[in-house]
């Protein structure tokens, strides 16, 4: 049984940047009610997410928070971006890879001089990539 | 083989387990022994070397002693460790040789027997050996003693299997070696036996863990055996050690739920999956928790049993180890796990049931937590116990919904039924908790047996939270929560306790830009204002939900009918105004101009464009739009002019406006950046870096509290402004997306008008933009006329002006005109220098009333003259004059002088051209301004036109005739016409014209000098006298010039005194004698005067003759006498008086010379001498001026002799 995973990039003022949802090939779209509760608990974890990075050596940050059958891994970068995924499922190991293959496809995307670093990503480029990540590292 | 169960089942008190040591042999001598032993024991620590590379620990080792007995041993394959004895001791004090042979060597072989029996090894053998005893047996020989028979008998290579412990009760320095002796001994031996019989039983449970992949494995049995190792270690105080193994466990469990989920089950995890019929949570107060043992141990724990026990054991020891913010922790994984596994496991839960099972454990944890920290120690670990408290009120608040306890009725039946449910499923409560007032079990039942009591469980918890995360700093965290709490209250019918948690939730949201939460808050919140009765709010939050993309078309046409519907239920019954944020209403987006400089003049039209893109999802019949305008009267007149208008004809008066409500505002972006600096701290004694670092200078600017932010959802402060400029538009019908709206206007009064505000009416309802920014003007103008001169380039056009004009000034009317129009004409402006100003200027198109003033300034040398002028403009609306500052060149430079030969006369003019230029000359004409008619000028120049070159010059000569008598003086004007010579003629210059005067003109005598050779001689020779005459002629009778003093009158005889000199300049001559005399002369025509003077050449040569000049000699009687007799003077042989005016001679246009100089330095004689005048140049003729004689050299040249007065 694989989850669900919701995966938003949250930038720098902590306003989220770009978001993708992972979706196990049998469920079908994720209500749009349920969206929205997402966005709140990947919200809500950004306090932990600020206080969890200075106990810890790595970028990744593993499980900071947990909400009911939720658990939010972040990966928070140096300059306080923080790739965070909920999952219902444990899968640190996937997570964990995603997690360094988006950072390196957004360290890509950071150095194009016309993205104005923490702005919301358009780039569907980007988006292809995650979405292949993710269903690479995830949902397999 | 009958079951062992019945006497070794062991009664675990954990705490109270100690390692089990058997004694056998002399009961009563242990007896009196062991209270010191057990006291001495555990008092030195003992390192314990591990197997597996583990590291060694100190260990205080104690003991359980009990006497012997064969049933203790553990049988072939028993697991208990916890009942095992590790070590046998045989106590006797025996000494006695005899007796030793008669019985205590059976009984030691006997229990020997038993040990090998059972195939333990580990056993001692003390011998107590006591002083008293010892004396009275006095044969017995220390080499023979018991020691060494017992050695010699069983301790078969083990000597140190025996031990001698001598007078124990005894306070002697021996007895304390031999305790200590012993003691060291018997912890050796106990920790051999551990290490060894653990190490056995570890490799045990490796075999059997290694078996998990064959059938009928058990990992309740596994379960049961490692438990025992962590008993032991629990046993021994290694709590770290005994952790290890229930992680372990934890660990095997886990990953099996996990391959479970992954399609790789385990038979006997089947049995785990059977339905939940228990949730009393967790049970943390009792060391362990034996009925769920028990169930594991059947093989009939359910995964919440498993996971409760296993977690119990966790929380237990590490309690023990001091550390119980990490069973928080462990906590809240443990109960996200287990939901997760069950979920993982598909194993069927009744509804609700894992939330009373997780309020329950997360509130037991966090009451096991307390037991044992004081309130500091909670309050400084509040980030490690927050989570349990949100985990609860999460879940007690889904119990709350699920019981219908929440909702305004009540629950109804099938609620009831369902809380009935879950109350059985908590089973009664337990003995332990029975007395706590507090305790979860009450707490819940107590919880869902009402609504109020719910409430006041769920606000308790809530609060809680709310403050706990607040008090950490998780801002959000406490946010969501409030949120949570706002729909309760909102469910309760408590709007007004709502509003404030939705509020300041959404203010998070928008604050930091997620969009979908803010949607959702707000949806709760439009529900709470609507409740509340807040109309305005909630149209604005309408308005905002209206234009949020992210909620459904249909529900954003809900929010906009409800707008619109509030809007035309107050058209029928006009009340009070709403007014409203614009920007979610409509976003501004451009603004146009036409004209598109945004500058008209009074009376003109302005039209403005607006862009509007409406946000709202369905058309909206707009009954005005305004725009209010600020009107001011630009200070600054200059934005106002026509310049100003010619300049700024840029950016096509386009205006566009950024995205006021962009999707992410960064609101924090406009907080200042970080200030970075590096720091260095050298050490003062040797400068070498001590520390570096680098430090934020601004903190206090960024760690400032956010929360103070303005609310962005209140529309507070929309006001509208109240003015008297309105730009209106009626009737618009704003459908979703761009809308083009025209506004025109009729400018009045001059000005800049800023345009402030937009107001669209909608109904009662207005929806306003406070400030349109960038700031949007335009300016009205009224100009008054304007002068402007400008040199000219290009011929304009002619129009017909009326001009008139007098002498200074000319004024010229102009034609009507339309309003802003310019009418251009041309001036031409003609200056006549050094000519009485005459101000002649012919007016194409005049204009203004010029008045001038000449200011000549002549500048000597051969530059051109230059003439500033300056005309002056006035204008009837104006108080001012134009000035111009005109400069005119005079391009030539006119000279003349008069010319004589005998008594004819010539007048030469020269022109000079001081310009740059070449010119054409033409039509050089000299006139007698006098216009006597005895006086003629007759042209020698030739009368075609003459190029004159720059800085060259051109001659003119004119011979003067006359008929009659010559007058005195003689008035000339010379005109010439020029025109530069690269122009061609067609410009109508006026010509140059050179006025001037000649006076005594008419010559009065002829001087002829000449020099004669010495009689005999045909050459004149140097050094040799030669004879000068000189002959003065009177050429004509009395004339007026002549009337001076010097004039004698006797009857008709007239006589007049003269002076001549003999002078050379050039030292070519040796005047001997009087050079000069003062003569007589008649005054009539013809009469001349000779003088005879002796003259010597001093070289050889042509040489010109010596200058003879003429004076008027005027007695001393005069008015104005020299101080110089004639004597005097001629001595000094320098003509001093009145030389300057020698070399104005030819400047003739001179007035009169005779009466104005006399050098004042002279007059201070005051003495009556004679004077001289010099005559006019033109009154004396010298006919042998430029005539020569040749004189040779004399043949003795060498010998001349040259004096020199």
């Amino acid at each position: 049984m694989s989850g669900s995973f919701y995966f938003p990039i949250v930038g720098h003022h902590d306003n989220p940047g770009f978001e993708i949802e992972f979706l196990p090939a049998e469920k079908v779209e994720s209500k749009h009610d349920h969206h929205h509760f997402n966005q709140s608990i990947a919200h809500a974890a950004l306090g932990l997410v600020d206080a969890n990075r200075w106990l810890c050596n790595n970028m990744h940050l593993k499980t900071v928070d947990k909400f009911n059958e939720w658990f939010v891994s972040v990966l928070a970068t140096a300059d306080h971006v923080k790739f965070i995924t909920l999952h219902d499922v444990r899968q640190d190991h996937g997570i964990k890879n995603l997690f360094s293959d988006v950072y390196e496809l957004y360290i890509k995307l950071a150095m194009n001089l016309f993205y104005k670093p923490y702005s919301p990503i358009g780039s569907s480029t980007f988006d292809i990539k995650v979405q292949f990540l993710g269903k690479k590292h995830l949902l397999s | 083989m009958e079951p062992p169960e019945e006497p070794l089942r062991p009664v675990i008190y954990t705490m109270e387990n100690k390692p089990i040591v058997t004694c056998a042999g002399d009961q009563t001598l242990f007896a009196s022994v062991y209270p010191t032993l057990s006291q001495q024991l555990p008092r030195e620590p003992m390192e314990w070397r591990r197997s597996y590379g583990r590291a060694p620990k100190m260990i205080h080792l104690e003991s359980n002693f009990v006497q012997f007995k064969e049933e203790l041993l553990p049988k072939e394959g028993n697991k208990a460790l916890l009942t095992f004895p590790f070590l046998h001791i045989y106590w006797t004090e025996c000494c006695d040789t005899e007796v030793y042979k008669a019985t205590l060597k059976d009984d030691i072989t006997k229990w020997q027997n038993v040990l090998k029996a059972h195939s333990s090894v580990d056993w001692l053998i003390v011998v107590v050996e006591s002083d008293a005893k010892k004396k009275n047996k006095t044969n017995i020989l220390p080499r023979t003693s018991i020691v060494d028979k017992i050695r010699n008998d069983f301790c078969n290579k083990q000597s140190d299997r025996c031990v001698v412990l001598c007078d124990p009760l005894k306070d002697s320095s021996r007895t304390q070696e031999s305790w200590n002796a012993f003691l060291t001994k018997l912890r050796t031996l106990l920790l051999m036996s551990f290490t060894k019989n653990l190490g056995k039983f570890e490799d045990d449970m490796r075999t059997l863990r290694e078996k998990r992949t064959e059938p009928g494995w058990s990992f309740c049995d596994y379960f049961m055996v490692q438990e025992e190792l962590a008993f032991v270690f629990e046993m021994l105080q290694q709590f770290e050690d005994a952790l290890v193994q229930y992680d372990e466990l934890d660990a095997l469990f886990s990953q099996y739920v996990v391959n479970f989920g992954a399609g790789d089950g385990a038979n006997w995890l089947t049995f785990f999956c059977q339905s939940v019929k228990s949730w009393n949570g967790l049970i943390l107060r009792k060391p362990i928790d034996m009925e769920k043992r028990e169930l594991i141990q059947s093989q009939e724990a359910t995964l919440l049993d498993l996971r409760s026990y296993l977690f119990s054991r966790q929380c237990t020891l590490l309690i023990f180890l001091q550390r119980p913010w990490e069973v928080s922790q462990r906590a809240l994984e443990l109960l996200h796990n287990c939901v997760q596994e069950l979920k993982l496991l598909e194993v069927s839960v009744p509804p609700g049931a894992l939330d009373c099972w997780v309020f329950l454990s997360c509130l037991e944890v966090l009451q096991r937590i307390e037991g044992c920290c004081d309130r500091a120690q909670i309050d400084s670990n509040i980030s490690h116990t927050v989570g349990l408290w949100s985990y609860a009120t999460e879940k007690l608040k889904s119990l709350g919904y699920l019981c219908g306890l929440v909702s305004e009725n009540g629950p109804n039946s099938e609620d009831l039924n369902r809380t009935v449910d879950l109350l059985a499923g908590l089973g009664a409560e337990r003995p332990e908790t029975a007395k706590t007032a507090q305790s979860p079990y009450k707490k819940l039942k107590e919880a869902l047996s009402s609504v109020e009591a719910f409430e006041k469980h769920y606000l308790d918890l809530s609060h809680a939270t709310i403050e706990m995360y607040t008090s950490i700093g998780r801002i959000r965290s406490a946010k969501l929560v409030g949120k949570d709490l706002a729909e309760f209250y909102m469910r309760k019918k408590s709007p007004q306790k709502a509003e404030v948690y939705l509020q300041n939730a959404l203010k998070n949201y928008v604050a930091e830009g997620w969009a979908l939460p803010i949607t959702h808050t707000r949806k709760q919140l439009a529900e709470c204002q609507k409740h509340l009765g807040q109309i305005e709010n909630y149209l604005q939050t309408s308005s905002l939900l209206a234009s949020d993309s992210h909620l459904t078309e249909d529900e954003r046409k809900h929010f906009c009918q409800e707008i619109l519907n509030f809007a035309n239920q107050q058209k029928e019954s006009p009340g009070l105004k709403v007014i409203l944020s614009m920007h979610s209403f409509a976003q501004l987006k451009h603004l146009h101009f036409d004209p598109s400089n945004a500058l008209v003049h009074v009376g003109g039209t302005l039209s403005i464009e607006i862009t509007l893109l409406s946000q709202m999802p369905v058309s909206v019949q707009v009954e005005q739009i305004a725009i209010s305008v600020h009107f001011s009267i630009e200070k600054n007149s200059y934005r106002k002019t026509a310049e100003w208008l010619t300049k700024h004809k840029t950016s096509n008066g386009i205006i566009s406006f950024p995205n006021e409500n962009s999707s992410v505002p960064f609101s924090r972006s406009n907080s200042p950046a970080l200030e970075l600096y590096e720091m260095y701290e050298r050490s003062p004694s040797d400068n070498s870096l001590n520390t570096t670092g680098i430090i934020c200078k601004n903190v206090h600017m960024l760690l400032r509290r956010q929360e103070s932010s303005s609310s962005l959802e209140i529309p507070s402060g929309v006001t509208l402004e109240d003015g008297a400029h309105i730009l209106k538009c009626s009737n618009v019908t704003l459908d979703p997306g761009v809308n083009k709206i025209i506004f025109k206007t009729q400018a009045k009064e001059p000005g800049t008008y800023t345009l402030r505000q937009m107001c669209t009416s909608v109904g009662q309802v207005q929806f306003v933009l406070p400030h349109i920014y960038p700031i949007v003007q335009y300016d009205v103008y009224s100009q008054d006329p304007q002068l402007k001169v400008e040199p000219l380039t290009e011929k304009s056009s002619e129009a017909s002006l009326m001009i008139q004009s007098s002498e200074k000034v000319t004024s010229v009317s102009l034609p009507m005109a339309p309003a802003y129009h310019m009418i251009e004409f041309e001036l031409e402006v003609l200056s006549l220098p050094s000519a009485p100003t005459t101000s002649g200027e012919s007016d194409k198109l005049g204009n203004k009333d010029p008045h001038r003033k000449n200011k000549e300034k002549q500048k000597a040398g051969n530059c051109m003259v230059t003439l500033d002028q300056k005309v002056s403009i006035d204008c009837p609306w104006s108080i001012y004059s134009t000035i111009i500052a005109l400069t005119f060149n005079i391009p030539f430079k006119a000279t003349h002088s008069l010319l004589s030969a005998g008594k004819r006369k010539y007048i030469q003019v020269c022109v000079q051209n001081l310009s740059e230029l070449g010119f054409q000359l033409s039509d050089s004409n000299l006139i007698d301004t006098g216009n006597s008619p005895e006086l003629q000028l007759v042209p020698l120049n030739a009368k075609c036109q003459q190029h004159i070159y720059s800085k060259q010059s051109v001659f003119f000569v004119w011979e003067l005739m006359w008929t009659k008598e010559l007058p005195p003086s003689m008035h000339c004007h010379f005109s010439l016409d020029f025109y530069p010579a690269s122009e061609d003629r067609s410009i109508s210059l006026k010509p140059y014209s050179y006025e001037f005067q000649v006076e005594n003109f008419f010559t009065l005598y002829n001087v002829k000098a000449e020099i004669f050779p010495p009689l005999g001689t045909e050459y004149c020779k140097t050094g040799s006298l030669c004879s000068l005459e000189v002959s003065i002629t009177r050429l004509s009778d009395l004339l007026e010039v002549d009337k001076d003093e010097a004039l004698t009158e006797s009857d008709d005889y007239c006589t007049t005194k003269l002076m001549y000199e003999v002078v050379d300049n050039s030292s070519n001559w040796a005047v001997c004698g009087k050079s000069s005399g003062v003569i007589s002369m008649p005054v009539t025509a013809r009469a001349t005067h000779k003088v005879h003077m002796e003259v010597m050449p001093l070289f050889a040569g042509y040489l010109p003759f010596p200058d003879v000049r003429l004076f008027k000699y005027l007695p001393h009687h005069s008015a104005h006498s020299t101080q110089l007799d004639a004597d005097s003077w001629i001595e000094n042989d320098n003509l001093s008086v009145d030389k300057n005016m020698d070399d104005q001679t030819d400047n003739s246009s001179l007035k009169s010379k005779s009466s104005s100089h006399s050098a004042a330095s002279m007059e201070h004689k005051g003495l009556p001498m004679p004077r001289l005048q010099p005559f006019p140049s033109g009154q004396v003729f010298n006919s042998s001026t430029g005539m020569q004689i040749l004189v040779i050299p004399s043949k003795d040249d060498h010998i001349l002799e040259v004096s020199v007065t």
